[in-house]
């Protein structure tokens, strides 16, 4: 599992999900979070801000998407190897796909409960062998 | 001579317009002409068929959009089906996706419109707003760890809502509707719902704190979304505004009647309204 003094990237366009993912991680012992609004900003503070254990980014934002963000950061060889999670509020089989292929490490559907979210950061770090 | 480009045949309701090659610059007349003929088939949903097709020049692309816009105004749908990843990609880049309706089948395109097809008749209002009762109980049940009772929807006698302070809005648009939905909360209902979500006590109602009506709104939406699809309407995305403010009254655009969803929870009650403008 992450340390929970793992450094955590929260993005999304409306302040009470930030909220609601930083509430849930509290909860499993995480303290270290930077929030932004959008992918672009995301994007900021992973290259001025960083580095981060763990991402974890909604999909629909204005500016810049969750996938698009996801595409620019397994794109960058400094930072492609950051553990990225998606949030989303669809559940549609297209889009599971296409972040997949995009290679994202787990995929959360809204709405969600703290439980939830845990497990599946759980399987990210089981899957990137982080413990 | 010149070649005919297109072949069509007609059933049930359905002008299945089959193109054979490209649509360069110079089949501009042949393109015009044909519009014209298919204007005259009193089907109410007319499929193109691009399978092979490549490419359409931007003066053709005219075209197929009066054609849409013809049958928009006569309440008829265009579609289309087989089109190519790069035809898709062309007319995605032109702001023409709508235009061409692209579909994987004709049985896809007919369930879409509800033409031909045993959808025909389907009664909307239960088809459509089923799916935001359930998603709003659950969205609510999950994030807020509330209890909710669905009342029953009602159709609005007045355009004016009374005892709202904050709602959640989104614009609604598909083939077969376009409208908006809105949540709307009294002011201590929604502070009651913001503790329990995210265990904060507010006194009233902030810039900060009114955003989760956006936000419950939008899962509520995304949850719907796919259920809705799987029912035959491919809801485009949307991101929720939110209007606050005392005794707020949410007036939609639109002339047709709100549909109020009521619900009654732990910590008082409050209802969602949802206005389908027309097939568009």
């Amino acid at each position: 599992m992450f340390k929970p003094e793992t450094k955590i990237l929260i993005v999304d366009d409306m302040t009470t999900m930030r909220k609601i993912v930083q509430k849930s991680l509290r909860e499993m012992g995480f303290s270290n979070f930077v929030e932004a609004a959008d992918g672009q900003k995301g994007w900021d503070s992973l290259n001025t801000m960083g580095p981060f254990g763990l991402v974890v980014s909604d999909w629909n934002m204005p500016n810049v998407t969750g996938i698009e963000f996801l595409k620019r950061v397994r794109a960058d060889s400094n930072l492609k190897t950051t553990p990225f999670l998606l949030l989303t509020a669809e559940s549609e089989v297209e889009q599971v796909k296409e972040a997949v292929v995009a290679g994202v490490d787990g995929y959360v559907v809204k709405p969600f409960t703290t439980e939830t979210l845990k497990k599946k950061i759980e399987e990210v770090a089981k899957k990137r062998n982080i413990s | 001579m010149a070649e005919n480009r297109f072949s069509s045949e007609s059933q049930d309701g359905v002008h299945v317009i089959h193109c054979i090659s490209n649509l360069e610059a110079d089949h501009e007349a042949e393109v015009e002409k044909s519009v014209k003929e298919w204007l005259l088939n009193p089907a109410n949903l007319h499929i193109l068929d691009l399978k092979g097709v490549l490419k359409i020049h931007g003066n053709n692309l005219r075209h197929f959009t009066k054609f849409k816009q013809a049958l928009k105004a006569n309440q008829k749908f265009l579609a289309s089906i087989n089109m190519s990843d790069t035809l898709y990609n062309t007319i995605s880049g032109a702001g023409l996706k709508s235009v061409f309706n692209p579909f994987k089948s004709i049985e896809e395109a007919k369930k879409s419109s509800g033409v031909g097809s045993a959808k025909k008749g389907l009664k909307v209002d239960a088809e459509f707003l089923n799916p935001f009762l359930t998603a709003t109980k659950t969205t609510l049940e999950t994030q807020a760890s509330l209890k909710l009772n669905p009342g029953k929807p009602f159709v609005k006698k007045t355009r004016e809502a009374s005892n709202i302070d904050v709602a959640g809005v989104l614009n609604l648009t598909c083939a077969q509707f376009s409208g908006s939905i809105a949540i709307c909360f009294p002011a201590a209902v929604f502070l009651k719902i913001y503790e329990k979500m995210l265990g904060e006590v507010h006194q009233a109602i902030n810039q900060e704190v009114q955003d989760a009506a956006g936000e419950i709104l939008n899962i509520i939406f995304g949850q719907a979304k796919t259920m809705l699809k799987e029912k035959g309407f491919n809801l485009e995305r949307a991101i929720p505004t939110v209007l606050a403010g005392d005794n707020l009254k949410v007036q939609f655009s639109s002339s047709s009647p709100a549909i109020v969803l009521p619900f009654e929870s732990d910590v008082g009650t409050f209802h969602m309204e949802i206005v389908l403008d027309s097939e568009s």
